[in-house]
């Protein structure tokens, strides 16, 4: 049985699916709706933190020693 | 003198060289245990027994003739199965990769054979390395040594519960959200992943390329300190490696714990935890107390912000993207979840995770100026039994951000539960500073009994 989601949810995920290209069932988004979420939801919390002049972490650079 | 196949890697290299064990009857003794317990584990998705026996008399053989590669030298251990090894599979837990045989060894694949180590095989985990119980649909649960109806944890299952139950004396696991540190943490062994960059992962099959280390599961601090010895270095063909120069991570282990300042993070990685685990570490910290350290509240208030990160989710949804448009179907359902819901996250979600991951990593920084290390329980639980799974994955309430802020962390054993569960203590030190970490791990290890204890298999 798959879990309920009202329709709302269920156009935003529909929305950021389709942007992505990604085929996936009405069903499917239904399911995995709470993790994908939380994950949008930490994009909602950043949006207050002042993060001007910084620049992403990068893969290809490990981060140095501490000095001391 | 214990079983050949619970000695500690320093244990048996010394066994070697005295002429009381042989490399070929430690690798029997490994292989012999491995065919004991698997049955009820389920460490292993491959054995190499023959390519073993004939390492191990060519190790043998070596040390007659008077070349010593070092400590590693004869010593049976085995790897996570996404880590590359030429003419053998390496499968990655998945459906995909079922019959994939790599062409070439990972690049720590073959600092272990430099090292004269002997492969055992190539160890079960969570489908692509994906989550936290390595109940994998397609090559089986693994089993927990110390109750083989409870999960080993994930994603380097295999990796820990061979180590507890002796069918390794050693293994290499990866960790891109707490994959090492948690399956050592209910498996009852140590967990080390180095600071990112530290080791090499070129020929690992990757889940999050910021995110993904590799590092030792062991019995002991100190054989973790050996396995790092041989893996570390730089990787040219790893754009995430450093380029650092060699280390002993043995020298500090024995300088004691005198004057070092312990932090404890309580609102981060001690909140909602088991009363009985939380008992236990803090019985553990107070060990270290009573060998000088001194004990400090701290904070990182950027990191409680920083929880459950999309980065890993994107980036996993983007090594996989083609599988996944095109045969969803054959993941499992953790993997598929994780991925699916990672293809949804905009870009613009996913490089703002990048750059408040920049602040995270300079407000670690700075934590580390007031502290040396920072301690808090592994696992806010023991192990659940695999029929419960971890579908909230309450496992990785406080691992996950050791990745994130790249720094080294160790997960040890401090205690047993009331029903015989192991439990375990997390010590996260400053960037590079595996070191000053390994001293304090092995200052407690040392005045306890917790590593020596062998589940009832």
């Amino acid at each position: 049985m798959p879990p309920e989601i009202d329709s709302q949810r269920l156009a935003r995920l529909r929305t950021l699916a389709d942007a992505a290209r990604l085929s996936i069932s009405d069903e499917r988004l239904a399911e995995i709706a709470p993790l994908a979420e939380i994950l949008l939801d930490r994009f909602g919390a950043f949006a207050e933190l002042d993060l001007d002049q910084v620049q992403p972490a990068s893969s290809l650079r490990p981060p140095r020693p501490a000095s001391g | 003198m214990s079983e050949p196949h619970d000695l500690t890697i320093r244990e048996a290299a010394a066994a070697l060289r005295d002429g009381s064990l042989t490399a070929a009857a430690l690798t029997d003794a490994v292989l012999a245990r491995a065919a004991a317990t698997e049955p009820a584990i389920n460490a292993y998705i491959t054995l190499t027994a023959a390519l073993a026996r004939q390492q191990a008399a060519s190790a043998d053989e070596e040390l007659r003739a008077g070349r010593d590669r070092g400590p590693l030298h004869g010593i049976p251990v085995a790897l996570k199965d996404i880590i590359d090894t030429a003419g053998i599979p390496t499968t990655a837990g998945s459906d995909f990769l079922r019959d994939r045989v790599p062409q070439r060894d990972a690049f720590v694949t073959r600092k272990l054979y430099d090292a004269g180590a002997v492969l055992v095989g190539k160890l079960n985990l969570h489908e692509f390395a994906m989550s936290t119980t390595s109940i994998n649909p397609y090559y089986g649960p693994v089993g927990n040594p110390w109750d083989p109806a409870r999960v080993a944890g994930g994603s380097s299952g295999g990796s820990a519960a061979a180590v507890a139950a002796g069918s390794a004396l050693a293994t290499l696991g990866s960790d891109t959200g707490g994959s090492i540190r948690l399956p050592a943490a209910l498996c009852g062994v140590v967990g080390l992943k180095p600071t990112y960059g530290r080791v090499g992962r070129s020929g690992v099959v990757m889940i999050s390329w910021s995110l993904d280390h590799v590092g030792p599961l062991t019995r002991t601090v100190e054989d973790a300190a050996l396995m790092l010895n041989a893996i570390a270095g730089y990787d040219p063909n790893d754009g995430g490696s450093a380029e650092d120069p060699a280390e002993d991570f043995t020298r500090d282990l024995g300088r004691g714990v005198e004057g070092l300042r312990i932090g404890i993070a309580r609102k981060l990685f001690w909140s909602r935890c088991d009363p009985e685990i939380e008992a236990a570490c803090a019985a553990a910290i107070d060990v270290l107390r009573g060998l000088g350290a001194t004990v400090h509240e701290v904070d990182l208030p950027l990191l409680h912000g920083a929880r459950r990160t999309p980065i890993l989710a994107v980036e996993a949804a983007a090594y996989h993207s083609t599988w996944l448009r095109q045969h969803a179907d054959r993941y499992g359902d953790d993997a598929r979840s994780l991925l699916e819901a990672g293809a949804l996250i905009p870009g613009t979600a996913y490089v703002q995770a990048q750059r408040l991951r920049t602040k995270i990593i300079d407000e670690t920084r700075a934590l580390f100026n007031e502290i040396d290390v920072l301690a808090s329980p592994t696992s806010p639980v023991v192990a659940p039994t695999i029929e419960a799974g971890d579908p909230k994955f309450v496992l990785a309430r406080y691992i996950m951000d050791f990745n994130v802020t790249a720094i080294p962390a160790i997960s040890i054993p401090c205690g047993l539960s009331d029903n015989g569960l192991p439990i375990s203590l997390m010590l996260g030190g400053r960037h590079f500073g595996e070191s000053a970490l390994l001293r304090a791990a092995h200052a407690y290890e040392q005045a306890t009994d917790w590593h020596r204890r062998r589940p009832p298999l």
